[in-house]
């Protein structure tokens, strides 16, 4: 299980760069970190597994039981839910208070599907979520204070939020576009200050961290779609000026505080780059409406990718330059395809594609690593 | 020290909160269902079948026979939206199609927004009335009747609203659902072994 860990903590030991006390140390630290880890794993592949079984058995077809009993049973089961969390000790038994809160959540959402069942309601899922959240937000925020009770309610909070946006502004596609970059743009810099509220880090501190995680995946995901945006032109909008002039004070707001000289703890000065970056992809598209290019599209990727490995390496995060150096290469490949895939015959094509894949399969990490290395050496 | 002992007041209505719109959910619903007066269409089978939707059984309406069309069709998309005004009789309803605008009139039981083409496969309601949800053991076998034409097959729908109606339910022969389904199910599964 340690097999890794205990080959470096022999090689640091054979260097003389940590004693046997600290090996032991480490090893024993580890273990009940994991050990911990294992538990609370399994606690939630188990409440996933409860769940998926009773959305399994709601949407199963129960022609012979009434249907006053089956919402009577369902009302049943969330009570006895309720009962057992009610029992427990919050303090010594913190994984068992948040699994219950997270089989009540999710047991809500079944209750919601059979009532649906039931009368034939046949709702949308952008309804039925919205419902969701609104009737289950308060016990999730007054019961739950860890990360394994933010992260679902978040990402069910932040799906809820598009589909209503697309349901709503269906009909109207620049309003569309519109209130959706914004809130794209806007969104991931919301979660980050939320994180950083002092409410939240005395009252809730479990819910700090899904929040910022999600507030730094996000722009990474939404530049990326900007990105996809030049396959398709004109984007002009009716409302271009505004959406421009928006985005623009966004990325005004985000270079003072985030500013790693502004005097506000957490602001560092690849984060600053990285909102930065990203903020200006987003934009990028609806500056140059006019323009579209999927080779353009390519170039910007590759070029936002590098950079995300730069900051990887600058963070010491190996693991992240690692997967953007592997993202280039992958973009790199598609390209071929997009460029040449219509001048070859399929067939020789085809080979030529597979016989590069299998190449850059064979040197992968190598390619990596000399990716990595230029990439420190950039830096140093 | 159990959550119970530390409860407060503002905990005890954070909980109780989605029990009391869950509980609200089914009353508002039992009583639109048994509430109102039901209106009964014949419907037919739809083709091509939405292989996306295997629970449910998915359906056009057949209007009555004298269905009036007051609505203008030329335009399309139109700039009013359609709808049908339902009137008469529970089993045999009258149908008017006419602008939402012009709706709403007391002779109306209740409206229900339809669109499509007036001609040719005609004006239908939203998806929502037109898919009823059925047994997964048995969708394969209605769907199969419903295409074939053998029985007659009708559903229930109940005003809700302004310009909105919900499905009651759905009668085979005349014979509800569930009950034609525990009637029929040894002779349906022998006579359609797939």
């Amino acid at each position: 299980m340690f097999g890794s860990l205990i080959r470096k903590c022999k090689r640091w030991q054979e260097h003389s760069l940590i004693s046997e006390d600290q090996v032991q140390a480490i090893l024993a630290f580890e273990k009940q970190r994991k050990a911990g880890k294992l538990v609370r794993d399994l606690t939630n592949v188990a409440i996933f597994a409860i769940f998926l079984g009773v959305v399994s058995l709601v949407a199963a077809n129960w022609v012979a039981i009434p249907d006053d009993l089956k919402l009577i049973g369902h009302f049943i089961l969330n009570l006895l839910v309720v009962w057992f969390l009610l029992r427990i000790d919050q303090q010594q038994h913190p994984v068992r208070r948040d699994s219950c809160l997270l089989l009540l959540f999710g047991l809500f959402l079944t209750f919601i599907a059979l009532i649906g069942q039931t009368y034939q309601l046949h709702g949308d899922l952008h309804t039925t979520l919205l419902f969701w959240l609104a009737i289950c937000t308060p016990f999730i925020w007054y019961f739950g204070s860890s990360y394994m009770v933010a992260v679902p309610w978040l990402a069910v909070a932040v799906v809820a939020l598009y589909l209503n946006i697309g349901h709503y502004l269906d009909k109207n596609e620049d309003r569309l576009v519109l209130i959706g970059s914004l809130i794209s743009f806007y969104l991931p810099m919301a979660l980050i200050l939320v994180s950083r509220l002092p409410v939240l880090k005395t009252y809730r501190p479990g819910f700090i961290e899904a929040f910022y995680r999600l507030g730094i995946y996000l722009p990474a995901i939404f530049a990326n779609i900007a990105l996809h945006f030049f396959y398709e032109g004109p984007r002009a909008l009716d409302q271009q000026t505004v959406l421009l002039a928006l985005m623009a004070l966004g990325l005004f707001v985000i270079f003072a505080v985030f500013h790693p000289r502004a005097k506000v703890s957490g602001n560092s000065p690849e984060l600053w780059y990285y909102l930065l970056v990203s903020g200006l992809v987003m934009m990028l598209p609806f500056v140059l409406p006019e323009l579209e290019s999927g080779e353009l599209s390519a170039l910007l990727f590759v070029l936002y990718w590098m950079f995300i490995a730069w900051l990887g390496a600058r963070i010491h995060a190996a693991s992240l330059t690692d997967w953007a150096i592997r993202l280039v290469i992958l973009r790199l490949f598609i390209v071929y395809l997009e460029v040449f895939g219509s001048l070859l015959q399929t067939g020789v094509g085809l080979i030529a594609s597979g016989i590069i894949l299998l190449v850059v399969l064979r040197y992968l990490n190598r390619i990596v690593a000399v990716g990595r290395k230029l990439v420190n050496y950039e830096i140093g | 020290m159990k959550l119970a002992e530390t409860l407060k007041p503002l905990g005890l209505v954070c909980l109780a909160l989605p029990f009391v719109a869950m509980l609200g959910m089914i009353v508002l619903n039992h009583n639109n269902v048994q509430g109102h007066p039901e209106y009964r269409f014949e419907i037919e089978g739809y083709d091509p079948r939405d292989l996306l939707k295997g629970h449910f059984l998915i359906f056009r309406y057949k209007w009555p026979v004298g269905t009036v069309n007051r609505f203008d069709d030329s335009s399309y998309p139109r700039a009013n939206q359609v709808c049908a005004c339902i009137s008469g009789e529970t089993l045999q309803p009258q149908v008017q199609f006419d602008s939402c605008k012009a709706q709403g009139k007391p002779h109306c039981a209740a409206t229900v927004e339809v669109s499509g083409w007036a001609s040719g496969t005609g004006l239908q309601p939203p998806e929502s009335l037109r898919q009823f949800y059925i047994p997964e053991a048995q969708a394969p076998l209605l769907e199969k009747m419903l295409r074939s034409g053998g029985r007659k097959f009708e559903v229930a729908i109940v005003p809700r609203g302004q310009g909105q109606a919900q499905l009651k339910a759905l009668y085979i022969d005349g014979t509800e659902l569930n009950e034609f389904l525990l009637n029929e199910s040894h002779s349906l599964s022998s006579s359609h072994p797939d």
